[in-house]
């Protein structure tokens, strides 16, 4: 064995014009194949920051039956074991409580029926930097009896700063829910149908409008690393009870997860198409190696060689050198891709207004999460493997006098 | 000339393993560009058909505020002027005009807040198909008075059935709190389970009667013959009523530009990709077969064959072999592209909201002309550096070195 392994390294740096080629072939295999996979994934997860992050949240902690009535009846009481449960969960920063209800907002001419959104205004601000939305007026304080409207709902109400709003809904077991407010501020956000109908007051106001003394309709939580979504929300629903449900934002808004699943598959397509097309060059560099030495082939075996040693020193001599290609195309697509992450690709000056309007940024990002990088290094590496089990075998059946004939 | 043609030509068919790899890895190398462009085209022409045409149309005609403010006031001047005009255009295939407010539902289990959609039966048809996404009833028949259209989705919330009876509360046109009884008809169900929940439909005349509107509308939606002609179309008429706000699919539902350019974006990207790594393949097995071949250069050179002479001949070869394989690469690709646009490729494991996912490859005659010289062309350019490096072949330094073998053989 030891002797196979000699051979096989010394073959290696015999020819080195071939063993460059075949490197080379692996090598930009795995760099093309992260790059795919590196702008797929960089511009879903900026999807999602865009659409979940600044204000859905990833996580919310919510009574179960709430995400299909939305009525302030199913709501929830942060106890004490709530509390401890997410104070032991080491992904959660920590948690902004929300009041989440439908009402009929009235100014001087028109009504409209409107989402009322009451929070922890100053923590609110800390996470999602709420304050930076205002376009007019000022930010909210947690004990201002003033609310802040969506701009697309001030418009249609025809309300500017200092005049007075009249909400009207149900609250809590019935209660009727009625309060006046003064517009202290108005909001702009990235999703016009926020801004359509959002109106936005201190969450102390939302508990005595709705009669919900200290309950929150939801737990909007704050995660340290927001890519385990997944796995915290599993880990709090093993540990809440029955009556409440962490939902993660898939549960939340699933036609954005649908969005991004349909990409998905499509991404999967496009990797099929290229590991294809690198397979195959992969094996036509193969097959040519193999026709190329034909003739030393020959000789080794006439010389006594077992075909089965001299299959295993090929195969030794390939893998080795799809191994040290994999691993060179992996470090070398890092830089590629960190590049592109740091000064993204933009989409172009026809679409910098959308882009302010929306406040999402119109550029494509490329994803540096360390597992792109090895997945790909091992999914080349291990298609070379498997293309190199037919230089195995067509060394196994060799026949020395008619390949060295031709 | 003529005779490196036929050395070419000849030399092609000689060693049957090196011509098959190269001449295969051009043939995959086409399909895979081609099945690749068709499969984006026909993931964009479905996501297009489903959410585009069945719920905003090609583009609409409203009043210049009505988008902004969703007033009652805000209605089309003069809408039918405006609607026949845009009919006459011959590549308008229908249009239709709607009444759209914003109400409160109310069934005996739940309240909520819906957008009601005023049609005209018969047009509204034409433009959306609303009545082939019925499950359950008729396309407002069999109610006498006041039918309406609700979504299973709507149905499940509000614990509603067929010949059910809902409220609409609304604001007629002078500020006045109004209540109108409806009977469902029928009962229909998207792909979208989002617009599901929003939307419900009742005829214009019914709609228009509560709010006290006479025959006004705000909205005039236009469906024409390709939605690659829609924002074309839509400019002239943008340009010849200024005072109305006339807008393509692409600007009317939110960030919708913004998506499709993204989309376009990175699929150029993952495109070029992909052609990159076929540059790459095809240049590797140029350059492994040229080496190959040093001995049988060398010896063409030997005997007075010029460099020149050498970089034709390789790359004539080239040429062959991209043509033939290119050739059967386009009837490969036409098959399988036909076949899966007939049959469709399944993309989605659970239909649930969004996007309609079979993909129905297609592409149109311009493409796979485009495609085809690409690839034929990178082929031939992945050729140049192979065949350079054969015109660079130092004879005597090879031969030499043969010698030398020689040699150490006899010792």
């Amino acid at each position: 064995m030891k002797t196979l392994i000699k051979l096989a390294w010394r073959n290696i740096w015999r020819n080195k014009r071939r063993t460059f080629i075949t490197m080379a072939s692996i090598f930009f295999a795995v760099i093309l194949s992260t790059l795919i996979v590196s702008v797929k994934d960089g511009v879903q997860s900026n999807m999602i920051k865009n659409s979940v992050g600044d204000f859905l949240g990833y996580i919310q902690i919510q009574q179960t039956d709430y995400k299909e009535d939305m009525t302030v009846d199913n709501s929830l009481l942060l106890s004490d074991s709530l509390r401890s449960i997410l104070t032991n969960n080491s992904n959660i920063v920590t948690y902004l409580p929300r009041i989440e209800s439908f009402a009929l907002a009235a100014a001087d001419e028109n009504t409209k029926g409107t989402m009322v959104v009451g929070a922890d205004v100053s923590k609110e601000n800390q996470f999602n930097n709420l304050a930076e939305r205002i376009i007019d007026g000022e930010y909210l304080n947690n004990d201002d009896k003033a609310v802040l409207v969506g701009s697309g709902l001030a418009k249609y109400l025809n309300l500017s700063v200092g005049d007075t709003i009249v909400l009207m809904g149900k609250g809590y077991h019935s209660a009727t829910a009625a309060g006046k407010y003064q517009v202290k501020g108005i909001l702009k956000f990235g999703s016009p149908e926020l801004s359509n109908r959002l109106v936005f007051l201190p969450i102390k106001e939302a508990q005595w409008l709705f009669d919900l003394e200290s309950r929150y309709t939801s737990l909007n939580l704050q995660l340290k690393d927001v890519t385990l979504y997944n796995q915290t929300t599993t880990e709090l629903n093993q540990v809440l009870n029955t009556d409440y449900t962490a939902y993660s934002w898939e549960a939340l808004l699933p036609q954005l997860k649908n969005i991004i699943e349909t990409d998905k598959k499509e991404g999967y397509m496009f990797m099929f198409i290229l590991y294809m097309v690198v397979s195959f060059g992969i094996f036509g560099t193969t097959l040519m190696m193999l026709a190329e030495r034909r003739h030393e082939f020959g000789v080794l075996i006439s010389i006594g060689m077992k075909k089965m040693k001299l299959a295993v020193s090929v195969w030794i001599e390939i893998i080795s050198l799809t191994f040290l290609g994999a691993l060179f195309g992996m470090l070398a697509a890092f830089p590629i891709c960190l590049y592109f992450n740091i000064n993204p690709i933009p989409l172009g000056e026809s679409l910098r207004k959308l882009t302010e309007e929306y406040g999402i940024e119109a550029v494509l990002q490329f994803s540096i999460r360390p597992g792109i990088f090895t997945t790909q290094a091992v999914v080349v590496f291990v298609l070379a493997s498997v293309i190199s089990v037919y230089s195995f075998i067509k060394l196994l059946r060799y026949n020395p006098i008619k390949e060295m004939k031709s | 000339m003529k005779t490196i043609l036929k050395i070419a030509w000849r030399n092609i068919w000689r060693n049957k393993v090196r011509s098959s790899i190269i001449f295969l890895s051009i043939t995959l190398g086409l399909l895979a560009g081609l099945f690749t462009s068709a499969f984006v085209k026909g993931m964009m022409k479905q996501k297009i058909t489903s959410v585009i045409e069945k719920e905003i149309s090609h583009f609409q005609v409203h009043h210049s505020d009505f988008r902004e403010e969703f007033t009652l006031k805000n209605t089309v001047k003069n809408a039918e002027i405006v609607e026949n005009d845009i009919k006459t255009n011959p590549d308008v295939v229908a249009t239709t005009s709607r009444v759209i407010a914003m109400v409160m539902m109310g069934s005996s289990k739940k309240n909520g807040s819906v957008k009601v959609t005023g049609v005209d039966p018969e047009t509204e048809k034409l433009v959306t198909s609303l009545d082939n996404i019925l499950v359950e009833g008729k396309y407002f028949e069999g109610i006498k008075r006041n039918p309406i259209v609700i979504s299973e989705k709507t149905a499940e919330q509000y614990k509603i059935k067929l010949r059910s009876k809902v409220v609409l509360t609304m604001q007629d046109i002078d500020g006045e709190i109004i209540a109108g009884s409806f009977r469902v008809a029928g009962i229909y169900k998207s792909s979208n389970v989002m617009y599901d929940k929003m939307n419900v439909f009742v005829q214009k005349e019914d709609i228009q009667k509560l709010l006290s509107i006479g025959n006004q509308v705000h909205e005039i939606a236009v469906l024409v013959n390709d939605y690659e002609k829609a924002e074309p179309i839509n400019d002239i008429y943008k340009d010849k009523y200024k005072d109305l706000e006339i807008l393509p699919w692409l600007d009317l539902a939110p960030g919708m530009r913004l998506n499709v350019q993204i989309v376009d974006v990175y699929t150029y990207i993952i495109v070029g990709i992909i052609l990159f790594a076929l540059l790459f393949s095809i240049l590797n097995t140029m350059l492994m077969a040229v080496l190959e071949r040093e001995n049988e250069l060398n010896v063409l050179i030997a005997i007075g064959m010029t460099k020149t002479k050498i970089f034709a001949m390789i790359m004539l070869e080239t040429v062959f072999y991209a043509l033939t394989g290119g050739v059967l690469g386009i009837i490969l690709s036409y098959l399988i592209i036909n076949y899966f646009g007939k049959h469709g490729l399944n993309m989605n494991a659970y239909e649930a909201v969004g996007f309609a996912s079979t993909a129905y490859p297609f592409l149109y005659l311009k493409e796979y002309i485009n495609v085809s010289v690409m690839v034929i062309s990178m082929s031939i350019l992945a050729a140049i550096y192979p065949a350079l490096k054969a015109m660079r072949f130092n004879i005597f330094e090879y031969f030499k070195q043969i010698l030398k073998k020689k040699k150490t053989l006899v010792k």
